[in-house]
């Protein structure tokens, strides 16, 4: 008995004296990479956002891997409040498909749109005040407070859909009356989840597979976590299958608040159309982050909501881009997933943009 | 199917497991093993298994011949000759000897057309022919093993360990442990373990990450630095080293997992202080099989300078040829020949072992390196003029500008953990160090493996030596 026990002991030391160093030297190389805490959490919540007053920010001077804020808590490089006379001031808000997320390092859009305009002679300064998961009616309080104090000349804003399913007059209270908060990561399984290597592991030993297998494994895990996201929440999964009036409502009026605010500012505001690669597989991957919403609401929000915002656009003389459009027939060039762009459709995005901001004519510029 | 490969990892899983469960049934366990390394060398192309199972079968019958009909050994032996080193000429040099022939015609101002063409080699051939031929020579020489049954003589052949890159093992060592049960110890495993691990880092880690830095020089049209030229022959020592030695020591590694010992293939060759030590220190199965077979039967050292030096160069030409068809390996064998030859004129061979000053001893180390660095340059070149080009751009431009140095320090960098590792096997003369260490410190050193040969390797898929 005594000399399992020792044999067990000696094996869960080498194991441990195994694992730690994995685990230290992924660090290390984060610390030098990255210049990553050696202790602690780093995960892209908490390396790149806060929390302030009004809600989720970006983290003046965070970093994450490829992901570079500046000083201001902007992805992208430094800039002073007061603007350069003959600059043109462009302010990018949004989400994830904003901020930039399979791009490579500079190539999300609106670092792309400022080459461009530079390219047309245009001097230009864009700021990619994304935040990803920020909802519109976050963006406008985002914009009021945090960034008019840039006085702007444009704010290019790209729409989202998602944070309207499901709304109902009490559940807009209870959403409007809270603060947006950080993902919580005290608990232990999220401190487990927080250790670096075996997430290093995965993005390198995946790619090492034959294609099949790395199809198998990402469906595998694609099921799991669907799995478990049903556990969760039980019935509810999936159970917005309709848009309803409300969510439409509420959207129109939050579009209304955002123009007032960038009128007020005296700022030009362009919109952009989510561009929506709708396939099965991309509508199944969803679920993990909406695991609320049915593929039919999705369908439905996509005509609906881009009537509506094409309508409102048109109404108040705001430039307007339908990216689902203009993408049309590329998407699997261009696109990662549902809503994320690679360096190419970036490029296109910044394409579109630059056109329309160069349009100084109010109107519908979609192709 | 190579071991740096997914795919192997699970081969190889589920054939241990067979393996392990089969106990001490041996005749069983080669029976699964020959199943195996068919399967194996399949998976490359399935010609290429038909082609080994039937000049096996000749090899086999020859030999049999040979020891029933002793007046008979020499046309056994020839005809056993004639069906490896036949295949080996037709599908290995049949091209280039074709090449050449109708170049020099065409030169005389006759013009011939090729009898073939795009002859496609299979990997591995070169190794499990010459292993195959220790069997065979060892029988004309009346040194046969009694009771070799032919699965026992086909698994020896096709062991898929050592199929593809050797070691090439004798017939004398490997058969007998195919003819017994294997108790596959503890000592097996912590040491298989150790073999595998390392030779994945030396191979993943280093040479493939190493490609970056020799490969562009190589390509056609370069056009850079003379720094960029040097620190890319460095590297390729580094590279062709670790690449072949690493592919050695998982084939040793996996071979121990199985219970069998296969010979150690490189003993720290870069610490060689002058060519014989060299050559006892780099592929070791493949100088020792040219030695004993080849240098011993022309005469080797018996009679007189003049035909010893004659005798070294011819080996030293053939080690070439045995590459590639390519006239590269053959004038890297030459160059190989001359500083062996250069070595024994300088220094003769005494009884007594002289013990030079540590710095002596170092500063030749030193001194061999580079001339085993210089034997590289032509040996990787895609031609006799491009290694020439490659060298007059060093010997013109060599200089520690910024590229250079910072060439210079990935190079440093991918081989430090290597060099401090070999330190310490030289200093202790023990290969398998990590079996003396503490358990925490394994636990750390096969960490830092781990990470750098998983999370940090390469990406190629193949071994340079598969191509000899």
């Amino acid at each position: 008995m005594k000399q399992v026990f020792n044999k067990l002991v000696r094996w869960s030391l080498l194991v441990a004296c195994f694992l730690g160093t994995i685990e230290l030297a992924c660090r290390i190389e984060q610390y030098v990479l990255y210049g990553a805490p050696l202790l602690g959490m780093y995960t892209y919540d908490t390396a790149l956002f806060t929390m302030d007053e009004y809600g989720i920010r970006g983290k003046p001077n965070g970093g994450y891997e490829k992901w570079r804020l500046n000083s201001l808590g902007f992805r992208g490089p430094e800039l002073g409040i007061e603007k350069q006379p003959g600059t043109l001031r462009i302010v990018c808000i949004g989400a994830s498909e904003t901020f930039g997320l399979y791009e490579g390092r500079d190539n999300e859009w609106p670092r792309q749109l400022e080459r461009k305009l530079k390219a047309q002679g245009i001097e230009a300064e864009v700021i990619n005040a994304a935040i990803a998961g920020m909802s519109l009616s976050q963006r406008t309080i985002h914009l009021q407070k945090r960034l008019l104090q840039f006085r702007p000349d444009v704010v290019v804003m790209m729409l989202e859909y998602g944070s309207y399913a499901g709304l109902t007059p009490e559940r807009l209270r209870a959403q409007r009356s809270t603060r947006a908060v950080l993902p919580d990561h005290q608990g232990l399984i999220e401190q487990m989840k927080s250790l670096r290597a075996p997430v290093k592991f995965k993005e390198v030993a995946i790619p090492m597979l034959s294609p099949l297998a790395q199809a198998w494994l990402a469906k595998w895990e694609k099921a799991v976590k669907l799995e478990l996201r049903k556990k969760d929440i039980g019935e509810r999964f999936r159970s917005f299958h309709h848009i309803m009036p409300f969510e439409v409502e509420v959207f129109t009026q939050d579009l209304d608040d955002l123009s007032h605010v960038t009128q007020s500012a005296g700022s030009r505001l362009v919109l952009l159309s989510p561009a929506m690669w709708m396939t099965e597989e991309n509508l199944s991957s969803m679920y993990l982050s909406w695991p609320y919403i049915d593929e039919s609401w999705w369908r439905e929000a996509h005509v609906r909501m881009g009537e509506e915002a094409r309508e409102f656009a048109r109404a108040k003389h705001i430039q307007y881009v339908d990216l689902s459009q203009a993408i049309k027939g590329h998407e699997a060039g261009w696109m990662v997933d549902m809503l994320h762009f690679n360096d190419d459709g970036a490029w296109q995005v910044a394409q579109y943009v630059s056109h329309t901001i160069a349009n100084k004519e109010a109107g519908d510029v979609a192709h | 199917m190579v071991f740096n490969s997914s795919a192997f990892f699970l081969f190889f899983l589920v054939l241990y497991g067979a393996y392990r469960a089969l106990g001490v049934r041996y005749v069983m366990q080669n029976r699964l093993l020959l199943v195996a390394s068919f399967l194996f060398y399949g998976f490359w192309d399935w010609r290429f298994p038909c082609l080994m199972a039937l000049t096996t079968v000749v090899d086999y019958v020859a030999t049999g011949r040979m020891q029933q009909h002793q007046g008979q050994r020499s046309t056994w032996l020839g005809i056993s000759l004639l069906n490896n080193l036949g295949v080996l000429f037709i599908l290995k040099y049949f091209e280039f000897f074709q090449a050449n022939v109708l170049g020099t015609l065409h030169h005389l101002g006759v013009e011939a057309s090729p009898l073939f063409a795009g002859v496609i080699l299979p990997v591995g051939i070169s190794f499990y022919t010459f292993q195959r031929m220790t069997f065979v020579l060892d029988a004309y020489h009346g040194k046969s093993l009694s009771g070799v049954g032919f699965f026992d003589f086909a698994l020896f052949v096709s062991f898929f360990p050592l199929l593809l890159s050797g070691p090439i093992e004798r017939s004398s060592n490997l058969l007998p442990q195919f003819m017994r049960a294997r108790v596959v110890t503890s000592l097996h495993v912590e040491e298989g373990i150790w073999l595998v691990a390392w030779g994945l880092f030396k191979k993943v880690f280093i040479a493939d990450n190493l490609a970056g830095l020799v490969n562009p020089v190589f390509a056609e049209g370069w056009d850079g630095t003379g720094g960029e030229a040097l620190i890319a022959v460095y590297a390729y020592a580094f590279q062709i080293y670790c690449d072949f030695s690493g592919y050695s020591d998982v084939a040793r590694g996996i071979a121990k997992l199985l219970g069998f010992d296969v010979m150690v293939n490189f003993n720290l060759p870069y610490f060689a202080a002058n060519p014989s030590d060299f050559w006892r220190r780099w592929h070791i199965s493949l100088s020792t099989w040219l030695r004993d077979y080849v240098y011993i039967s022309l005469g080797g050292n018996r009679h007189g300078a003049w035909a010893t030096n004659r005798n070294l160069m011819a080996t030293m030409v053939l080690v070439g040829l045995w590459h590639g068809a390519a006239w590269t390996f053959i004038v890297w064998g030459m160059y190989h020949g001359s500083i062996l030859i250069a070595h024994r004129l300088l220094v003769p061979p005494r009884r007594e072992p002289v013990t030079s000053p540590w710095y002596v001893h170092w500063m030749n180390v030193v001194l061999m390196f580079h001339a085993t660095c210089l034997g590289w340059l032509l040996f990787r070149a895609e031609s006799l003029q491009q290694a020439g080009g490659l060298l007059m751009t060093i010997l013109d431009s060599a200089r520690p500008d910024a590229l250079a140095l910072s060439r210079l320090g990935m190079l440093l960098g991918y081989v430090s953990i290597l060099f401090a590792v070999q330190m310490i096997q030289a200093w202790r003369r023990d290969l398998l160090v990590l079996k003396g260490i503490s358990l925490p410190l394994k636990g750390v050193a096969y960490g830092l493996l781990f990470y750098l040969t998983v999370l940090h390797g390469g990406t190629s898929n193949s071994f340079i030596y598969f191509q000899f």
